[in-house]
């Protein structure tokens, strides 16, 4: 089966802990296709796992592969790219409340890929009708 | 409430320069400090410190509040870069604003003298007017707004760098945003100074 996401003697520590490892050497494979649960007691490093495979927190050891590559040693805007490969949904919700929710759906498409809010409301009501039940 | 200060502060110097140039028959040079002490030093950073109060607090708070519901980290997830979506926009907004209120605030803080000066001193108005336009010279003025513009700077990034890296929750974000107030405020003096020496010089 094809890997898509592997990590390789992963270990990240957090300061707040005073400097106590969270993952000590964490080799992790996740094939293509399939489900992975991680399971833990709280402050057992599970967050910490997913947010340095998804590179929104850099190991302070390790690699991160994704499709091959190591996105560890990526640059901030080339981060950037490999977290497209990435949904993620937050705990919390983690929406915008600044935004309304129509904004909260159509985010990337208007921050991220620059579509214009005239556009992504003409995309909104596309989808909108498409999906409606017809009587 | 910049304008309150000022006209306050104005009204205050006004009467301090009085009692204090009385002391060697000075009373005449009331305008000329008034003006010169409202547009170096206490019209920006009496509005940097209360914009400190404000605006850092409520940077921090805001943002704080973004970095414990991961609303931060959701937007990197969704490829926006936090620093050009949420703060690089309020640095902008924080150094081209502040000076406009400096500007005001110059101008309110003279009146506040002009007031005093006129209601209880004994000043002519057209004198007093005329003294202060005189004697105030435009780097006088300029050197408020730098100042002005480098608080404006201050206040955004602090308030941002608290907020951006809070931790904690509710109280996490409360020490967010009461870090970036008091360091804030301290950068302000401290910078303040500097920004005078150099000038200076």
């Amino acid at each position: 089966m094809r890997r898509w996401a592997r990590t390789s003697n992963l270990s990240a520590s957090r300061k707040k802990l005073r400097g106590r490892f969270v993952l000590d050497g964490v080799d992790l494979d996740i094939p293509a296709g399939r489900s992975l649960v991680l399971i833990g007691g709280s402050g057992q490093g599970k967050s910490v796992t997913l947010k340095c495979t998804l590179g929104l927190m850099q190991p302070d050891a390790g690699q991160v592969l994704v499709d091959g590559e190591d996105i560890t040693a990526l640059k901030r805007s080339e981060r950037e790219a490999a977290m497209r490969k990435f949904g993620m949904l937050f705990q919390g919700g983690a929406l915008f409340d600044s935004l309304t929710v129509w904004e909260n759906i159509a985010f990337r498409l208007i921050y991220a890929d620059g579509v214009s809010r005239n556009e992504a409301r003409e995309r909104r009501d596309r989808n909108h009708e498409a999906r409606a039940p017809r009587a | 409430m910049i304008g309150l200060t000022a006209v306050f502060i104005g009204a205050a110097l006004a009467l301090n320069i009085y009692v204090g140039g009385a002391r060697f028959n000075a009373e005449q040079f009331v305008p000329n400090i008034v003006v010169l002490g409202i547009t170096r030093e206490l019209g920006p950073v009496l509005a940097g410190l209360m914009l400190a109060g404000r605006v850092s607090a409520g940077i921090a708070a805001e943002i704080g509040t973004m970095r414990v519901t991961e609303q931060i980290d959701a937007m990197s997830t969704l490829s926006t870069d936090p620093f050009r979506f949420l703060i690089a926009p309020r640095v902008l907004a924080a150094v081209l604003t502040l000076p406009v209120l400096v500007l005001g605030a110059d101008i309110i803080g003279v009146m506040g003298g002009y007031l005093v000066a006129t209601g209880s001193l004994g000043f002519n108005g057209v004198v007093y007017l005329r003294n202060t336009f005189e004697f105030v010279e435009s780097q006088d003025v300029i050197l408020g707004l730098v100042k002005a513009a480098v608080f404006g700077f201050i206040i955004a990034v602090m308030g941002a760098y608290q907020g951006y890296n809070s931790s904690g929750g509710a109280l996490g974000v409360g020490r967010a945003a009461t870090n970036a107030v008091v360091g804030a405020i301290v950068l302000i003096l401290a910078v303040n100074y500097l920004i005078t020496a150099f000038f200076v010089e």
